[in-house]
């Protein structure tokens, strides 16, 4: 089947955005990127069932809810420590990196916190800046369930980012 | 008085309202402390989330992303069928040609336009269908591993399903494979079978048999449309089997052959 080229063309556009949701969903860039590439395989063989005069991100933040829900949700258990990979990027100020990898963790194992209903909510907003609108035509859920959700989830991840963490291990 | 719920101050600070109710929302915020300081606390944690994950958007993306994209789309399945060989569908086919081992001889070599005129009456335009089915066919036998299915939709409404069966060699030492093809199209489906060889790079159907058309209302046992075929005598010896014995020399390729075949495009 000849996927259409503009297709992929638009894939390949979306692709940082895919890895910044994923990222947010799995914590850590191996994962995202493994999930990010479960989900481009899986686009290109249904491509048929997506509407051209559709959203396309919608479709792809859809497809990798699903396979995070089915695949990642199962094999790990909640709550556990996010592991720092080696894949970061270098910075050249080594000093600033590693804060910036603290943020990530810190923030990453607060959101683990959350249920995942919760968590999706808030990736889909304030991770990748839809309106609520949309995020509702993502998740095909009424608007009023994105606001609660997504001010449950932004209460907590409040309340647990604002207590100082543990000390890394 | 506009009520400054938790939701609402939410969305406040999301620039998720509209202008008037905006404009309420400040008014009423002018007099109320704690709710200010609610809508600072959503603002701070929105633009922590942002920043902690924005910089990602700034890397290159990873060359195996790139390659997923970019790769042909070989159809792959979640759940590997078992093949049906015979059995499973009651299949006609003309008996002129199925049921004698010499008429075997003359077909293998014959194009697949030839076959497709004679022996493929559908309800589709054959020679349409065709040419696109051609590149299809093609690319479903060039990367798919037998058993699993290649799924493709060549026009609105319409699918087509191939799933490779047999993987074997030809006395013109070609690699051959048989295939299960499935058209469906509303609520109908057509089987057919067939083999296809390659030759200077490009599977091309030899020898095609076209199934039942089904229809979910009367099962697999009722046959719409009889009149275009003639049942054979014996149909059931006288199966597919039999010729890909006569075409076949040695055996089968087993699963690991195929895929290292698949890998190296054939060669």
């Amino acid at each position: 089947m000849a996927v259409a080229e503009d297709v992929r063309q638009q894939l390949i556009a979306l692709l940082p955005r895919l890895r910044r949701f994923a990222l947010s969903l799995t914590g850590t860039h191996a994962d995202a990127d493994d999930l990010v590439q479960a989900a481009c395989e899986r686009a290109l063989t249904r491509l048929h069932q997506w509407q051209p005069d559709t959203r396309l991100d919608s479709w792809m933040f859809r497809i990798i809810k699903t396979i995070w829900i089915d695949q990642w949700r199962s094999d790990k258990a909640r709550g556990e420590q996010v592991d720092l990979d080696g894949i970061e990027p270098i910075g050249s100020n080594g000093r600033h990196v590693s804060e910036a990898k603290n943020t990530l963790e810190v923030v990453c194992k607060a959101m683990e916190k959350l249920p995942d209903d919760q968590r999706l909510v808030l990736t889909l907003i304030s991770v990748d800046g839809l309106s609520y609108e949309e995020a509702a035509a993502v998740l095909e859920v009424p608007v009023g369930t994105v606001m609660s959700r997504l001010s449950r989830a932004r209460r907590r991840l409040h309340e647990l980012l604002k207590t100082p963490p543990a000390p890394l291990a | 008085m506009i009520q400054l719920d938790e939701e609402t101050l939410m969305a406040y600070a999301d620039n998720q309202l509209s202008s008037e109710r905006m404009a309420e929302v400040e008014a009423a915020l002018v007099n109320d402390a704690q709710a200010r300081a609610t809508v600072r606390m959503f603002q701070e944690s929105a633009a922590m989330v942002r920043e902690t994950f924005d910089p990602i958007l700034r890397e290159p993306v990873p060359e195996r992303l790139l390659a997923a994209v970019q790769a042909p789309v070989a159809g792959k399945v979640q759940a590997i069928r078992p093949a049906r060989r015979g059995g499973g569908i009651t299949r006609f086919f003309p008996q002129t040609v199925w049921a004698q081992a010499a008429a075997v001889a003359l077909l293998v070599g014959v194009g697949a336009g030839y076959l497709s005129a004679q022996w493929w009456r559908t309800p589709f335009d054959p020679t349409r269908q065709l040419a696109a089915a051609d590149l299809l066919l093609h690319e479903a036998l060039e990367t798919t591993a037998s058993g699993a299915t290649f799924v493709s939709q060549q026009q609105p409404g319409v699918e087509r399903d191939i799933m490779p069966l047999l993987t074997f060699r030809d006395a013109h030492n070609r690699y051959c494979r048989e295939f299960e093809s499935t058209f469906k199209q509303a609520d109908r489906s057509r089987v057919q079978y067939g083999v296809a060889c390659r030759e200077d790079g490009i599977w091309q159907a030899q020898a095609l048999m076209a199934g039942p058309l089904i229809a979910p209302t009367l099962g697999d046992e009722v046959m719409s449309d009889h009149s275009q075929y003639a049942p054979a005598a014996g149909s059931e010896a006288a199966g597919f089997d039999a010729i890909i014995r006569q075409l076949m020399v040695g055996e089968p390729l087993k699963p690991d052959e195929e895929a290292a075949l698949i890998i190296r495009e054939w060669r």
